[in-house]
Order: C-alpha cells, then structure tokens, then sequence
C-alpha cells in the first residue's frame, strides 16, 4: 500500500479519536488488518453478498462501493478497533478492501507483486462512486491513489490453465507464485455465447468458435447452412487478457489460453465493428497485440452486443482510441457475436444467449432452469462451464495483517458458498454437489459423470 | 514480430528442453539394458511386441545430450511395458527359454506427453518455447513424485496421471490444433 495513504489514513482515524484520548498520556495509531481481494467478476453477484455478511458479522462496516445499497463489484469494509490501557489509547484500522476484476487479472495481483487500484483505506464514510466507464475505471478518479497487491482471489479457472500460471514468461512478464487453493472448487459456472437478438442463427459449434477467434469472422452461411448467408458477415467480439471468461472460453473450445486471438469491438457512436487494437492491459501493464484486446468485463461487452442490434449491418469508422481495422462487409450485413457469464446475459437489452455444440445454456422459457431438471451443468450435456476456485498468497500479506484472520476470511466465505444450493447461488450458477458430472483435470479437460 | 533475441531465447529454451526428451529416452533405454530386453528388440526403437516409445525429434548427437543421457535424478524414465521384463514374472519366463513362456497380454504402451513433440522444434516462439518446457518440467516432476522404480505400479499409474494432466493443459493452454500436432510428432 501507498506509504502516504496509510500514513493518511492513522492520522485520520487519529483525529476522529483525538478527544478520547485527551486524558491519556499518549495516542498511538497503527494500521491492522488489510484484506485485499481481487477477483472475479463473474461470481461477483454471488461471492460479494457473503464477504459482507462476513464483514458484518466481524464488525466492519460499509464505507464505500460502487453500490453502497448493494455492492457489486467494488466494496470497502473498514473496522476501527480502540483499545485503552488506563495510560494510552491505541486505534487500529483494520480493512476488507474489495475490488473484483477479471479472474486472470486477479489471479496475477494475488500470485505477484502486481497491483491494482481499491479504494482508499481512509474513504469518507458512504461513498458511492459508479463505472467511470474509462475502460472499466471503477474507483473515484481521480483518487484511486491506493494501489495494491491482493491476498485473496476468485478464478474462474485453474490458475494452471491461464495466462498467469506458475513462472515468468513473455506472456507473463510478472514473476508468479503457486497459489494455494481454498478446498477444491464452491461451484459451477455458467457461460455462453452471445449474439443481438436480430442474429439469423441460435447455435455456435466450437469449430465455428475457433474459426471466429482466429480469424476474427467468418461469414454467416457457415452457421446458418444458407448459401444466402454467404455475403453475411459474422464478426467475433470477446474480453481482454484479465478476463477468466475468456481463458475458459478459448481452454473449452479447444482455441486455447495464449493463443493470439483476432476479437472486434463495437462502437455505438458510429455503428462501426473494429479491431481490437494493441496495448497494454488496464491494470498491469501486460501487453496484448493488435486483435487480441477485449472488453473489460462481460456486462459491458453484452451491452455492445445489444446495442449492435440496431446498427448491425453499418460500418462506420472507428473511433474509439486503439481502433485498428474496421470490419469489412462483403456487400451484405454484419453481426457481432460474443461470450460471457450467463448471469452477464440474463437481463440485457436485446441479447440473447447462443446454444452451444447443440444444446442450449438454459431454458429461454425459465432461464432459472438452472433450478430444476433442466439444468444442462448438472446432467453433463452442456460443456461451456469452469469451476469457480478460491485462492490467496499468505506471501502477499500486508505488515500488520493477521494472517489468521485471512484464512479465517478465506475458510468462511469458502464454506458459506460451496455450501450454497443453486437455487440460493441464482441463474448462471450450479452448486458441486448437484453436478453429476466433472472435469478430469482442469478447464478444457474432459468431462466424465461423477 | 519477435526479435532475434527473442528468437535465441526461444531457441535455447527449447534446446534446454531436448536433453530432458533425450534424458527420458536414454534411460529407457538402460531399463531395457538392464533387464536384458533390449537385444531382443528386432530392430532400434522397437521392441519385440510393439512399438516402443520413441522421443521424437531427440537425438544424442544434440547438444547435451551424451551416450548415457542426462542425469536420472532430474527427468523420469519410461514405464517398462507390462509384461516385458518390468515384472518379476517377465523375467523368470527369460530365465528358462528352454521352456517356452505362454504368451502374454499386451498391454498398450505407456503414452507420451504429447509435449515431447516439441523436440522437433516447430514451435519456436517465445509463449509456446516457455510454455511447453513449463508443461514437460510439470510433467516430469508428477512423474517423480512416484519414486523411481520404473517396475512399479505406482510409477506407471503416476507416469499415466502425469501424462492426461500433461495433455490436458497443453490442449487448454494452446488449443487442439497445437496438441494434435505436437501429439503426432511426439507419437512412435
């Protein structure tokens, strides 16, 4: 943590007490726990609810989120303990810092010296800042001055699968650790694809996939089966490279994790479909090269893909900044289809989930299909899904934290979780002890019945 | 585009990674050796009853690599394959050739990570170079964690495990179209 933000943040909890400890002979202001958390966004409707019902039951209370009335993926839970022993006081903050990004994204702050931006630790009480919408910028910009490594993450993959694994690589320049991993797994995952509810088709196979994501599109009557459709271009949008939804996407559909995607973007203003460009990444500075860029998290990239209903078919000239290639038409229409968490689809405008490989990710009829028989995780027929992982690095506990009181973190909110029903976890998650089937290794293994 | 320091990196990488190939091979080969199999072999590289399992792209002459492969200690051997003198029973039946051995059920051979495909240097950019000598390391370390007695079941069950898991993140990591290249060459 900024050594000035601490140093801030004592003297401010000092202040607050400074009339109670007038009588005491002296004042001493330290700084206790700082729980970092980092990942993911896609179990973020879930996990969020249980870190502060923890927070709660600790005695924290809410300072800041991005939703004081309900946080969502930013949250700080602060707790000031004061403790007198007749001749000095002393006052220790202590903190649960939440800021949920991308599952790779968080699996990198959490197994390196890599750091992101949380709130700072001395917020004024009930702040609530929302998406700066500066390429997914959430904390109060431009005071996002307290920049630091997480303990704590949630993956949507196997740390072993992704971008981050163990080492140093050029798709990796961080060093990282091993991380250790909370039980086995709290639940299932659910993904899909997504397209404009104008899209002509209602099935993605993952040979499509993998055609889309390298080529970056492919035309229509390859997925419809219509020669018409052969002047119909379909264009491929997707995440960044923080993105567990992605690692997952790219390991299931056999593209792969690292492998070099060609992925577009949709711009509202112009209706134009463009090429990722190159970059770094928001947060950690890794670079990506141009295709291989995406949004930042899924419920903004199904937002561009609702909106492209209106303008499919219009190219326009990109815009936006790092905009590389626009999509070229070949004399007909173009759509744009994409991937996300289930839970990022259900409830966006003019969306609508794609079956995958034949089989639908739930039913468009009762998409809390995920409750009943209907559930395509749980019987085994349905591919596109991850087990969700906690981690933490007891390495990147901060001075003055208590170790113990991380694990204690770790093993309540891991245990309230796994031991949630699908019913509680809500559409786009499945409970373990309901799946009938399993990974034999990690995300895009094989799949067999339990 | 990858620079030609980036391009010697990616090359030393992967010559870092043939004497572990070259290391496995060899002290397959001396498991032959020693259980006094390998004469039989009707010609190099194949065993009696099938194909032996061949590192594809290795080569003593490599650099690093010597007559007797690189030390044990750091790369796993290959399983010996069931009823092939890796048993007791295999080798008493050699023990008395004046009376013929029934004979045994194959087993199919140990399979190969299809990392080892590698070997043969098609891919040479930095990503995959790391990646690849990641997996093999992983793979090699699984392998060990069993002990080295090469006859054992365990060794067979750990060197199976190790090899799916090896597989399986190669597949996820850099996509079937990779794996299944690499699984060709790697593949006797």
């Amino acid at each position: 943590m900024n050594f000035f933000m601490r140093f801030g943040n004592l003297v401010l909890a000092a202040l607050l007490l400074l009339p109670c400890s007038r009588a005491l002979a002296r004042t001493n202001a330290v700084m206790g726990d700082a729980i970092y958390i980092a990942g993911s966004t896609a179990i973020s409707s879930a996990s969020m609810p249980v870190i502060a019902q923890y927070a709660s039951n600790k005695g924290y209370t809410l300072v800041a989120a991005d939703n004081i009335s309900a946080p969502g993926k930013i949250a700080l839970f602060r707790r000031i303990d004061t403790v007198s022993n007749g001749t000095s006081l002393t006052i220790t903050t202590n903190v649960i810092n939440v800021h949920f990004i991308g599952s790779e994204g968080g699996t990198l702050v959490t197994a390196s010296k890599a750091v992101q931006p949380y709130y700072p630790v001395g917020l004024t009480n009930g702040v609530q800042a929302g998406d700066t919408t500066s390429g997914g910028f959430v904390i109060p910009d431009p005071a996002a001055t307290n920049y630091a490594s997480a303990t704590i993450t949630f993956s949507d993959v196997n740390q072993s699968v992704g971008r981050f694994a163990v080492g140093k690589r050029e798709a990796n320049p961080y060093r990282t650790i091993a991380l250790t991993e909370w039980s086995n797994g709290l639940c299932a995952v659910n993904f899909a694809f997504v397209a404009a509810t104008n899209f002509p088709a209602t099935n993605i196979t993952a040979v499509i996939a993998r055609e889309l994501f390298s080529v970056g599109h492919c035309p229509l009557s390859q997925i419809t089966g219509a020669a018409a459709d052969v002047t119909n271009t379909v264009y491929v949008t997707g995440r960044d490279i923080d993105s567990g939804t992605r690692a997952l996407v790219f390991a299931e559909t056999g593209f792969g994790v690292l492998s070099q995607a060609n992925q577009f973007l949709y711009d509202k203003t112009t209706g134009g479909i463009f090429q990722t460009g190159q970059g770094t990444n928001l947060f950690n500075g890794v670079a990506f090269s141009v295709g291989n860029g995406g949004y930042f998290s899924g419920g903004d990239l199904c937002v561009a893909v609702g909106q492209s209903a209106t303008n499919s078919g219009v190219i326009g000239t990109a815009t936006a900044t790092n905009a590389w290639a626009p999509a070229q038409t070949n004399g007909g229409r173009t759509y744009l289809v994409g991937y996300a968490g289930t839970k990022d689809i259900i409830g966006k405008g003019k969306t609508v989930a794609l079956s995958y490989n034949g089989v639908a990710p739930y039913s468009t009829t009762a998409y809390p299909g995920f409750q009943t028989s209907q559930n395509v995780l749980a019987n085994g027929s349905y591919s596109l899904w991850s087990v969700e992982h906690l981690y933490y690095n007891p390495g990147n506990t901060p001075k003055g934290t208590s170790l113990n009181n991380i694990l204690d973190l770790v093993s309540t909110v891991g245990s309230a979780l796994r031991a949630t029903s699908t019913q509680k976890l809500g559409a786009g998650y499945t409970a373990l002890g309901e799946m009938v089937v399993q990974r034999t290794f990690a995300e895009g293994s094989v799949i067999i019945q339990k | 585009m990858m620079g030609g320091r980036t391009r010697l990196i990616a090359g030393a990488a992967l010559l870092l990674l043939l004497p572990l190939g070259v290391g496995l091979l060899m002290s397959w080969r001396s498991v032959l050796s020693e259980t006094g199999r390998e004469g039989n072999d009707p010609m190099p590289g194949m065993t009696a009853k099938g194909p032996a399992r061949p590192l594809a792209g290795t080569s003593p002459a490599l650099p690093g690599a010597t007559s007797h492969g690189i030390d044990s200690s750091s790369a796993p051997a290959f399983p010996p394959q069931a009823g092939r003198g890796g048993s007791p029973e295999g080798q008493a039946v050699e023990a008395a050739p004046s009376s013929p051995a029934p004979e045994e059920p194959l087993l199919p051979p140990p399979p190969i990570p299809a990392v080892y495909g590698a070997a043969q240097g098609t891919y040479t950019n930095q990503v995959m170079a790391d990646g690849l000598g990641e997996i093999a390391e992983q793979f090699a370390e699984k392998v060990k964690q069993g002990g080295w007695d090469t006859t054992s079941a365990s060794y067979q069950s750990n060197w199976s495990n190790a090899a799916a898991e090896a597989d399986a993140l190669l597949r996820a990591r850099f996509g079937v179209q990779a794996y299944q290249q690499l699984q060709h060459e790697a593949a006797p």
